[in-house]
């Protein structure tokens, strides 16, 4: 059964990205969601998602560090990061890139993009 | 005159009467005067006797006016261009350091002519001697102290150096690096002033070749004070003597540019945060709006009884609404996303992606991108672009904006007819244009439209959409390439948009690569000793032509070479193989070569592996900041 753990300290963006999701949720995606960094590798290191949506902005630990964790130290394989960001700074992209990230979204995004890059990735 | 029709005269003056007013001059106490025949004194008066510290004037005749020199080579250097200008009739005059009886020496001006300039021989010279020495002495006091109140007082570090030494340093500079005081600092090299060793020899050698050429050199270090800790620096300098020994003497103004450096931090620090701080509330609008939008015409529509036009009329009314709170939305992400541009232009903080591209991708794109609005109006568009036109190398992404933004103001301004893209090869740039038959732009207004906010039209009356920031976007991308924008129209008939942008200029050629190959064998040999495996060199370049040449040449030479067209690729490679060297391209598309570079070195896998950046651009500041072993200018220096 395909994974898919939402990490965002926001509830509303949680929410949002949950409700997105919610037709690929029908058709048996499950979706797990993390409050804060720390949470959020916990999650992983229990589950293995298959996606992972990062918020980069987060407490306890930011999205660049959780990502570094996995991919960097870790190593977990498998798992797609996606690390979106509302900061519009490109030197973001190439921490993003130092950290391992397999893409990199900003806020506001499109929700059908959303959809569609699960789809592509499952 | 001779010997004794001199002494004559000496004598006569000092009995006559008729000759008083001779007598007094020649005795007065303020000017020595003094005759000389060959270079021989004839005659001195009381005061040249008493400058010099002689006890009568028989003393001193008799002898060269040697007596009165410091040296010989004085008497003959200064002797030399006294008579040159004796000889042709005209007076001489100079200040000379003289020398008394007792060795001391004292500073006197002089003036002399000769007494028969007519005569063949030419012999005999009257000299007035002015004792300058108080004031000379005086006036060097004053300058030093003027110069010492500026050194001391200035509000910058100034250090004069011998072939790196420190053999001057101001007050302001000791303060600046923790001294005590300026002399502590003297003898030493400007090491003490560096973090480490390599510092010290790399600014040396990106330094000291410009101010061989008399260049002033610029450059932004972190320096380290008496006590260890550091802190940023600005240092300009300039050789004092380029023409000498390589431009060995230099001065050097410090300035601490601490606060500088944290206001650029806070800058970059505001400008994102008020990117995430708007953009996150923006992201629940738009997000929720569209899923309410979506849910609402898939599943609630479908259930309305429509039959009733109450319910019809309201269930419309719900999507239209929903619609407008969507496209409001999208309205501010666009708002935000170009006033953060324009501020991050403004602020510095844009990083270029610059790469080849060809004026006809930007177009299409650019075409693509606004098909619908121009559909929407029923308007036209006609390209015409010129067959081989030169690469341009800039932001692809930012210019595929600035058309964009010049065919969306097209089609706002225009009501009919077709708008015509143009793309022409001039001089060393591309010529982009975008012409329209629509309302036109008044003479005034033609540089306004580039300014912030400024809109064409009525503020109360014609509704301005859009942001106002487009037209200055614009600007701040077409000015950092050296590209010029600009507007021609006639009011009521319609308007074109110019702008240039940079052509591609051709980097390295083959001969070079053989010598750079040549070089990287003399530093790092292919094979360490026989037997032993030859050594792995990854080639980080986006032209296949280049990447192939130095693969050939690389792997002749004896070394594994394997390639990487672009640096995601690259870093895929570097994760998963050892190499002994890197050679990577600054210009690259995406992310320069200094950013993967940057990206290597922090990383502790791979921060031990040397990189040698290939540039056509004199980039070497920026490539030592990050640590990269050497840098190469394409077709230009060695290391």
């Amino acid at each position: 059964m395909p994974k898919v753990l939402i990490a965002d300290d926001e509830p509303h963006i949680r929410l949002l990205m949950e409700q997105t999701l919610e037709d690929l949720e029908d058709e048996g995606l499950e979706i797990l969601l993390a409050e804060n960094g720390a949470e959020a590798l916990d999650s992983i290191k229990e589950n293995i998602p298959d996606i992972v949506f990062l918020d980069v902005m987060m407490p306890k630990m930011n999205g660049f560090e959780v990502c570094s964790e996995v991919k960097n130290n870790l190593k977990i394989p498998n798992v797609y990061i996606i690390l979106l960001t509302a900061k519009g700074q490109e030197i973001d992209k190439l921490k993003g890139m130092e950290s391992g990230a397999d893409m990199y979204m900003t806020k506001p995004f499109n929700p059908d993009d959303i959809v569609k890059k699960v789809r592509e990735i499952l | 005159m001779n010997n004794q029709a001199v002494s004559g005269l000496n004598h006569a003056l000092e009995l006559s009467n008729s000759n008083n007013l001779l007598l007094i001059f020649l005795e007065n106490p303020l000017v020595g005067v003094l005759l000389a025949r060959r270079r021989e004194i004839i005659y001195v008066n009381k005061k040249i006797v008493e400058m010099f510290g002689y006890d009568a004037p028989e003393e001193m005749l008799g002898n060269t006016t040697r007596i009165l020199y410091r040296s010989e080579k004085d008497f003959i250097e200064i002797g030399k261009s006294i008579y040159s200008s004796l000889n042709k009739g005209e007076e001489a005059r100079l200040e000379v350091l003289v020398k008394r009886k007792d060795g001391s020496e004292f500073w006197c001006l002089l003036s002399g002519k000769s007494a028969n300039p007519d005569e063949a021989d030419n012999a005999d010279s009257v000299w007035i001697f002015q004792d300058i020495d108080k004031m000379k002495r005086q006036k060097e006091i004053l300058e030093s102290n003027i110069y010492r109140a500026i050194l001391d007082n200035s509000l910058v570090g100034i250090v004069l150096l011998q072939k790196r030494h420190i053999i001057s340093a101001n007050k302001k500079m000791a303060e600046l690096f923790g001294y005590d005081a300026p002399e502590e600092m003297l003898g030493n090299t400007t090491r003490i002033l560096y973090c480490s060793e390599a510092d010290f020899e790399e600014v040396g050698r990106i330094v000291y070749s410009d101010l061989a050429k008399g260049k002033e050199s610029k450059l932004e270090l972190i320096g380290k004070r008496k006590n260890g800790s550091e802190f940023w620096c600005l240092l300009t300098g300039k050789s004092v003597n380029p023409d000498e020994a390589g431009g060995a003497d230099s001065v050097w103004i410090y300035q601490d540019i601490t606060k500088e450096k944290e206001v650029d931090m806070m800058k970059t620090d505001f400008i994102s945060t008020v990117s995430h701080e708007l953009r996150t509330p923006l992201t629940s609008i738009l997000g929720f709006a569209n899923i309410i939008s979506k849910k609402f015409k898939d599943v609630i529509y479908p259930l309305l009884v429509l039959e009733d036009k109450k319910t019809k009329k309201t269930a419309d009314q719900i999507e239209s609404n929903l619609d407008i709170i969507i496209s409001e939305g999208q309205r501010l992400t666009s708002l935000i996303n170009d006033v953060l541009d324009i501020a991050k232009m403004e602020a510095g903080k844009i990083e270029w992606k610059d790469e080849r591209f060809t004026a006809r991708y930007v177009v299409e794109h650019a075409v693509s991108a606004t098909s619908s609005i121009f559909s929407e109006k029923g308007l036209g568009i006609i390209t015409d672009i010129e067959d081989d036109l030169p690469e341009i190398f800039a932001d692809k992404d930012r210019f595929i904006q600035v058309v964009i933004n010049l065919l969306s103001n097209a089609v706002k301004f225009t009501d009919k007819g077709d708008i015509t893209i143009r793309a022409k090869s001039s001089g060393d740039f591309v010529l982009i244009s975008v012409s329209d038959n629509g309302m036109g732009i008044s003479k005034e207004n033609l540089t306004k439209i580039f300014e912030k906010f400024k809109q064409v039209g009525d503020t109360l009356t014609d509704k301005p959409k859009g942001t106002g920031l487009g037209l200055p976007i614009c600007k701040q991308i077409v000015e950092h390439y050296g590209g010029k924008i600009w507007a021609e129209s006639k009011e009521g008939e319609g308007s074109t948009f110019y702008f240039t942008a940079p052509r591609y200029a051709e980097k390295v050629g083959a001969a070079h690569i053989k010598d750079f190959i040549t070089q990287l064998k003399n530093s790092a040999p292919p094979v360490l000793n026989y037997g032993s495996v030859s050594k792995n060199i990854l080639i980080v370049d986006d032209d296949e032509s280049i990447r192939r040449l130095l693969k050939q040449e690389l792997e002749y030479a004896g070394y594994i070479a394997e390639e990487a067209p672009e640096r995601l690729e690259a870093l895929n490679k570097i994760k998963r193989k050892k190499y002994d060297l890197i050679i990577l391209d600054v210009m690259m598309p995406g992310l320069s070569g200094f950013d993967v570079a940057k990206v290597l070195k922090t990383s502790p896998d791979t921060m031990d592996i040397p990189i040698i950046i290939l540039s056509a651009a004199e980039d070497k500041q920026a490539g030592f900041k990050i640590g990269v072993e050497r840098h190469l200018v394409k077709g230009v220096e060695y290391p």
